[in-house]
């Protein structure tokens, strides 16, 4: 073995190899410093505390020289003081020079620290690891840079991923929804859907396909498309897809058209199919839409039946029907068109309706043509004359409405056109017979009112002259024949009256009269003016009549005893012997209203069946015998049913034969609000004799060119207490008039020489206007009974009207309401007063009659009733009259005698009411209360005039 | 080639160009590599594909792009990602230079899988030397034409290179002359 020789480094090698080493001596001062270390430490310096200038942070050992030794196995890690940098290295004990040396470099963990120390890599050794550590450090932070770069990236592309998912997501939701779409389609679409492939088998087929083939759910699906046809193209489809996928050829592809499906059930489907083929796919396909067509089908074939219906009905019916446009021009017309006007329809059609109508009519026709057209109106029905095709015309109901299109706008007319030139003769005839039947009518009118004047006014002088007879003495035999003279004459008269009615009620001119009347009294007159005849016949006549019944009523007194009269009378007539009765009584009543019943029976011949089914026919008897026997015009019964229906009432009968008869007929009235005690007397229906003690006052002008007219007449109004004066013409009326301006009321015949009545009233009117003087009451005198001559009169400027001849009763009925009478005439300024007067006090609540005291002394007296009643009428006259006179001359006891008796007796005879205004008056009188006396007598007069009448009712009834 | 050129190549693109640029170069190198890990290895045709695929788009010679390239991979990539290493490789111009073949001594060391090029500086005075430059790589003298004049921005050194020996001129390796302005004493 070689020895080797011992390693040695020159200072400046050592210097370069280890620039940061240091040295120190067992006393721990520093004896060598390397040249980096210097410049990174320059406060260390030779000579320094090694403990003071370094801390040994490893290994853990005392820092003395010793333990330091001790630990140079380890690995030295020491600090600069301040903690600037770190040194890693060795240390070496160096037992020649007994000092230990520290080979070491810095230890930098951070590429920054070195440039913090000022250091470069020239200042470390070749072999120091720690330039490559520093590589190693900057690779290492290069590899944590692309670490953050990618990580970076791949969060970059995990959001984007997330993104592209969600749009993924999204994208398949919305797929399921239009796949989810497309079947819902599928499955509701109205139409079958179908889609094969170039095989033709079925790939879809939605419910609609099915249930039109009659197949399962899914059954299709699979099958060849031809099962859906019948032959042949059943056969040759599988063709006709060939064709087109080798050409391109198509057939219905793209279009429609109607072709038949067979159901599985094998019958057949009319069906309009549509073909399209499906792009997009790798194979082609195609679908078909398949629509139901049997309902359409259906209609059309209804449409046609419907059609082919119409235009039968069209062809056939007997009017034309035609359309025009607006301008009035032919636009369809139907076969009756060629019927009716013989002329060809393709002629007529599209010429002016108007060509076709008479010259004279077209100006009526274009006017209401152009009204529905301008639609003023919207419904034309009027009759032309129409020209046919061999030159005549003929009637033609034109009926038509404007005709609107969808919109509401007019396109012109339609309608129908009937041939009523039959018609229209029959019309034209017609036209001519009623106006013959009218002239006939007419003729017989003016006959009728002829015969009424020639009739009436030699009665007028008959009747006249016998009521003035029968103021003559006359041997007894002469006043019979008299009598049966004057029965005779009335008779004609009423059956000339009979007559008139009735012709008035063919005219329908017969008019009720609405008055106030004493419905008791009327009833009672009739019994009065017939009780002779019944006495005649000794047949029993009585009436009874409703207690509650008023006596004071609304209506037609003269007819309603008119109706009573024929009734009554034809019972009379037709009794033999027996009874006749007549009851009066309330069947219903309102306060404004009173529906009174009359019931007449007798025991008389009775009714046969079969004339009682004709019975109020005009001019019927019960038979020709009965109109022999009996007489009469045959007109009663009807003038009466017609009576009583105009009164608003009905007439009924019931009769056995040979046993008797009962009518009975009901009218209404008019309540007159007042208690049942009389005010006003009727004096229309008072009997003659009654009427005789009424008197009137005042200055009468009769115009009268008759001479036995104006006897009669003057005679009459004479009794009843007037000056007349006559006129024998218009002339001297005017002329008597302008002389003596003081007459009360004229009587005007109508008929008169020269002027005549109606003339000389508008001469008179027109005097008054000049002379500015009131108008004189003027009464018509005509014998011309007509409804129409009554109105001629009043348009003439009367006042009112009397038929001749002349009555009493109608008389005294009309002199009422125009002059005042004599015993009203000093009460007539106190009307009201009166009537209150009359009815003053308790009294008018208190019944005229007591029937319990009525009874008892009637059947006390017996048939010495009747007589008390006249000794009892008298006494009352008397009492008032003495009252009166009494009254003027001031002798209050002889008045309080007067009504002392008049009361005691009133009292006596049940006479409830007057007893008790008697009683007030003397009560009065004594005590000396004078106010209205004459009045409250003339109170006394009436109701004991009242009281009298109901007393002789009661004893009829009884 | 380290991951770090390509990926330099990638920052100066996109910081001159725009992304969408880089994408389209991408594509047409047919280079599908979101990330180069810079210490990593890549195949060389990946550079050059780039590189081409560069030149094809933005219509620029190589040579002007791989110059460009290495000026921009001192002065931007080393600069900002490695300055603390860049600024401890020395001082001066010439102490960086001198530094150079050390440096990728150290590189070989720790990255065993790299290929890095080897430099050696020879004739060296106070404002020239000559840097020998030895690559198995064909093409890059450009590129390090351009890192020489970026490390003489790095240093505010006024530089002048030359290639004068080339491998494509048929030596066996490249030779650049460098001059500079000296400014400090190295």
């Amino acid at each position: 073995m070689s020895t080797i020789a011992p390693l040695s480094l020159p200072p400046s090698l050592f210097e370069s190899v280890f620039p940061f080493h240091f040295a120190f001596d067992r006393t721990l001062k520093l004896t060598h410093i390397g040249r980096v270390l210097a410049r990174i430490y320059p406060e260390l310096s030779i000579g320094a505390d090694f403990v003071a200038a370094f801390r040994i942070d490893s290994p853990r050992s005392a820092a003395d020289f010793e333990a330091i030794v001790a630990n140079q196995h380890m690995l030295f890690v020491v600090t600069h003081p301040e903690g600037r940098f770190l040194l890693r290295g060795q240390m070496l004990y160096l037992p020649d020079s007994d000092h230990i040396v520290f080979l070491c470099s810095p230890w930098v963990t951070k590429l920054d620290s070195l440039k913090a120390l000022g250091l470069s890599l020239k200042d470390f050794a070749l072999h120091d690891p720690v330039v490559d550590l520093m590589q190693i450090l900057q690779s290492q932070n290069t590899a944590l840079a692309d670490l953050k770069r990618l990580t970076t990236k791949l969060a970059q592309q995990k959001a984007a991923l997330k993104e592209a998912n969600q749009k993924l997501g999204q994208q398949f939701q919305e797929l399921e929804q239009a796949q989810a779409m497309t079947r819902s389609i599928l499955d509701t679409a109205p139409d079958g859907i179908i889609t094969i492939n170039a095989s033709g088998i079925i790939e879809v087929a939605n419910p609609m396909v099915e249930r039109l083939f009659g197949y399962e759910a899914g059954e299709l699906v699979g099958s060849n498309i031809n099962v859906l046809m019948p032959s042949p193209e059943r056969e040759h489809h599988d063709d006709y897809i060939n064709h087109y996928i080798r050409t391109g050829e198509r057939r219905i592809l793209g279009s429609g058209r109607e072709v038949l499906g067979l159901h599985k059930d094998g019958s057949m489907i009319p069906l309009y199919l549509s073909v399209g083929e499906v792009t997009g796919g790798d194979h082609p396909r195609f679908t078909g839409i398949l629509h139901d067509i049997s309902k359409p089908k259906q209609a059309e074939q209804a449409l046609r039946e419907s059609e082919k219906r119409y235009r039968s009905v069209v062809d056939n019916i007997k009017e034309v029907i035609f359309q025009t446009d607006v301008e009035g021009h032919w636009t369809f017309l139907n076969p009756a068109w060629t019927e009716i006007t013989g002329f060809d329809i393709d002629a007529s059609v599209g010429h002016q309706f108007l060509e076709f109508v008479h010259p004279d009519d077209r100006e009526r026709n274009d006017a209401l043509f152009h009204s529905l057209i301008a639609r003023k109106m919207q419904y034309s029905r009027h009759e032309s004359r129409y020209l046919t095709k061999s030159g005549d015309y003929r009637w033609i109901e034109f009926i038509a409405r404007g005709t609107l299109d969808e919109d509401g706008y007019i396109i012109g007319t339609s309608g129908t056109l009937n041939d009523v030139t039959e018609r229209h003769k029959a019309a034209e005839a017609m036209e001519v017979a009623k106006e013959a039947a009218e002239t006939a009518n007419r003729a017989k009118s003016a006959f009728l009112a002829n015969m009424s004047h020639e009739i009436r006014t030699p009665m007028y002088g008959v009747l006249g002259m016998l009521d003035l007879l029968t103021e003559a003495e006359l041997a007894p035999k002469y006043r019979d024949y008299l009598h049966t003279a004057q029965r005779s004459a009335k008779l004609l008269l009423n059956l000339i009256d009979d007559i008139l009615d009735f012709s008035r009620i063919e005219a329908g001119a017969l008019n009720l009269e609405h008055i106030k009347f004493d419905l008791r009294k009327t009833v009672q007159d009739v019994i009065t003016l017939l009780s002779e005849k019944a006495r005649h016949k000794a047949i029993r006549l009585s009436s009874v009549i409703d207690s509650t019944l008023p006596y004071y009523v609304c209506g037609d007194p003269n007819r309603l005893a008119q109706v009573l009269m024929n009734l009554v009378g034809n019972a009379i007539k037709f009794t033999e012997q027996g009874s006749v009765k007549l009851w009066v009584e309330i069947e219903a009543q309102t306060p404004d209203w009173l529906r009174v019943v009359f019931i007449v029976e007798d025991t008389g011949i009775g009714i046969t069946p079969e004339v009682q089914a004709r019975l109020f026919q005009p001019f019927s008897q019960a038979d020709n015998s009965t109109s022999r026997r009996f007489g009469g015009s045959g007109l009663g019964l009807m003038i009466a049913k017609h009576l009583v229906e105009m009164m608003g009432g009905g007439i009924q009968f019931i009769s056995t034969p040979g046993q008797g008869s009962t009518f009975w007929f009901n009218v209404w009235f008019t309540q007159t609000g007042q208690a049942e005690a009389a005010a006003i007397p009727s004096p229309g229906g008072k009997s003659l004799e009654e009427a005789n003690s009424l008197r009137f006052r005042g200055r009468v002008l009769l115009v009268e060119d008759n001479e036995i007219n104006q006897l009669v007449s003057s005679k009459l109004l004479g009794r009843l207490g007037l000056d007349v004066d006559i006129a024998v013409n218009g002339q001297e009326a005017l002329s008597a008039i302008e002389v003596d301006q003081e007459y009360d009321l004229v009587f005007m015949d109508c008929h008169l020489p020269g002027i005549d009545g109606l003339e000389a009233t508008r001469l008179i009117r027109q005097q008054e206007r000049h002379r500015a003087v009131g108008p004189v009451p003027i009464i018509a005198l005509t014998a011309s009974a007509t409804e129409s001559d009554r109105q001629a009169c009043l348009a003439a400027g009367m006042d009112d009207y009397l038929a001749k001849p002349l009555e009493s009763n109608k008389l005294i009925h009309t002199l009422s309401r125009w002059l005042p009478r004599l015993s009203e005439e000093s009460a007539r300024h106190q009307e009201k007063e009166e009537e209150s007067t009359i009815l003053s006090g308790d009294a008018k609540d208190t019944p005229l009659i007591d029937l319990n005291r009525f009874e008892e002394i009637r059947a006390l007296l017996g048939t010495d009733f009747p007589r008390m009643i006249d000794i009892y009428e008298e006494l009352g006259r008397g009492a008032a009259t003495e009252m009166k006179v009494n009254l003027g001359s001031g002798n209050l006891e002889a008045m309080v005698n007067a009504v002392h008796q008049l009361k005691g007796s009133s009292s006596n005879l049940g006479a409830k009411r007057l007893h008790e205004i008697c009683r007030n008056l003397e009560n009065d009188l004594r005590s000396r209360k004078m106010e209205n006396l004459e009045s409250r007598i003339d109170g006394i007069a009436i109701n004991h005039e009242l009281t009298c009448k109901q007393l002789r009712r009661l004893l009829d009834q009884a | 080639m380290y991951g770090m050129v390509n990926k330099a190549l990638e920052d100066m693109i996109i910081s001159q160009h725009g992304e969408n640029v880089w994408e389209r170069i991408k594509d047409a190198a047919g280079v599908d590599i979101d990330i180069f890990v810079s210490n990593e290895g890549y195949p060389d045709e990946i550079t050059y594909n780039l590189i081409g695929a560069a030149h094809e788009i933005l219509k620029l010679p190589v040579a002007e792009i791989l110059e460009a390239f290495g000026t921009h991979w001192v002065l931007h990539t080393a600069l900002e990602g490695y300055g603390d290493l860049m600024e401890a490789g020395g001082n001066t111009f010439l102490e960086f230079l001198l530094n150079l073949p050390n440096f990728h001594s150290r590189v070989k060391l720790i990255f065993p899988s790299l290929t890095p090029p080897c430099f050696v500086c020879t004739d060296i005075d106070n404002s020239s030397l000559r840097l020998h430059y030895y690559s198995r790589r064909n093409g890059l003298s450009r590129f390090v034409v351009g890192l020489v004049k970026g490390l003489g921005m790095m240093f505010s050194t006024p530089v002048q290179v030359e290639l004068i020996m080339s491998l494509a001129a048929g030596d066996d390796h490249d030779v650049f002359q460098i001059d500079w302005v000296k400014t400090e004493s190295p």
